[in-house]
């Protein structure tokens, strides 16, 4: 998806003024930043991450083919930095499988999400369930969210097949739901 | 809670949310729903969590980090210049060049694989002979199927030349992509 104002952006660059690569800095670097934060997991680490991403794209702009977006191809740079590292900390990528836990809490109608989320405080609740989902789950889900990608446009991003992004969109919602779920009944019940 | 036939599968009821399914699934999941109190909770609890997340604060940055890689990129442009990289490119395109110089010579019978491991002392002469030879070749070639060909000498400098431009090129664009990929670029 080509946004006008990033290509005006990019054209104005292009023509030899590099500082107004920093208009583009101020619109992506929050969303950018959320994004790197989540994956991992440190805020001096992630702002590293995204300046070094930030980086990486100026220098290698002439093989920014505009058909993608600057967003989608920047979000793509952002993503390698992070996971190249996430593998130099040698953080082994998990693979998620419902727990037998995960399960019964499925089962169990009697505690619907929808009531549950009114009383507890949701938003920090939220913020830590998300960070101790795999981090390609906190990845799918944040730029959907977050970044408001589409699904072929996370498929850019993660270099992954349509099927595994609607997999990981999947299970990280499902997951993120269930621990949800349990956290917030247990709150109010221990309350 | 799925395994019910008479209720509609958490992932449909995703794609639904997301906007992703297509119009017939959709008018039926709908119909589904105005009947169905229990898919009708399930798709509230699905949209709780997705709004959850969405309405989660970002994590900002000030107007001092937009400074700060502008500061870096102060001493770099898109526009390359000499680095490591065209170095190194340089020096791969003239071992390719004089490689192929050197089996044109070969296959041209100029001299011989015993010459060059011996260290012959006419190899030099000759290579710059051999080399002559070919453009020599290239430039009868023009001339017969009628282009205005310039002297083989001047033939010997361009061929020289285009072949280290195109072999430069080449390993530029290979190390290039090697160093992108390896800082996450691509």
């Amino acid at each position: 998806m080509v946004d006008h104002l990033d290509t005006h952006i990019l054209v104005e660059v292009r023509a030899g003024k590099p500082r107004a690569f920093g208009q583009l800095i101020d619109r992506y670097k929050d969303k950018a930043m959320t994004l790197s934060f989540r994956l991992l997991g440190d805020r001096r680490e992630a702002e590293e991450a995204v300046q070094d991403a930030f980086v990486n794209a100026f220098r290698r702009l002439d093989q920014f083919r505009e058909n993608s977006g600057f967003g989608t191809w920047y979000y793509r740079i952002l993503y390698n930095v992070c996971m190249t590292r996430l593998r130099k900390r040698q953080t082994a990528i998990r693979y998620a499988t419902l727990t037998q836990e995960d399960s019964e809490i499925c089962a169990d109608t009697d505690n619907p999400l929808e009531d549950l989320i009114e009383r507890g405080d949701l938003q920090s609740i939220v913020s830590e369930e998300l960070a101790n989902l795999p981090e390609q789950y906190r990845a799918a889900l944040t730029l959907f969210y977050v970044q408001d990608l589409k699904y072929e446009q996370i498929v850019e991003v993660m270099e992954i097949p349509l099927g595994t992004v609607k997999t990981f969109l999947f299970r990280g919602k499902t997951m993120l739901r269930k621990r949800l779920q349990r956290r917030l009944w247990s709150e109010v019940h221990v309350a | 809670m799925n395994e019910n036939p008479m209720h509609i599968h958490e992932e449909l009821l995703e794609e639904y949310l997301d906007g992703t399914i297509n119009d017939q699934g959709r008018t039926e999941i709908e119909h589904h729903l105005d009947v169905c109190q229990s898919c009708r909770k399930e798709v509230r609890a699905l949209r709780r969590v997705g709004e959850s997340v969405k309405l989660l604060p970002l994590d900002g940055l000030g107007p001092a980090f937009t400074e700060s890689v502008l500061d870096r990129l102060d001493g770099s442009s898109f526009a390359k210049g000499v680095n490591l990289v065209t170095i190194l490119s340089g020096l791969i395109a003239l071992v390719c060049v004089s490689g192929m110089v050197l089996a044109a010579f070969v296959m041209t019978g100029v001299i011989s694989l015993g010459e060059i491991a011996q260290g012959n002392s006419q190899v030099h002469a000759q290579w710059v002979n051999g080399w002559n030879v070919v453009a020599g070749f290239l430039t009868n070639v023009g001339r017969w199927v009628g282009f205005r060909m310039p002297s083989p000498s001047t033939t010997t400098v361009m061929m020289t030349a285009f072949a280290g431009l195109v072999l430069f090129a080449l390993a530029d664009r290979f190390l290039g992509r090697r160093i992108l990929r390896s800082q996450g670029a691509e």
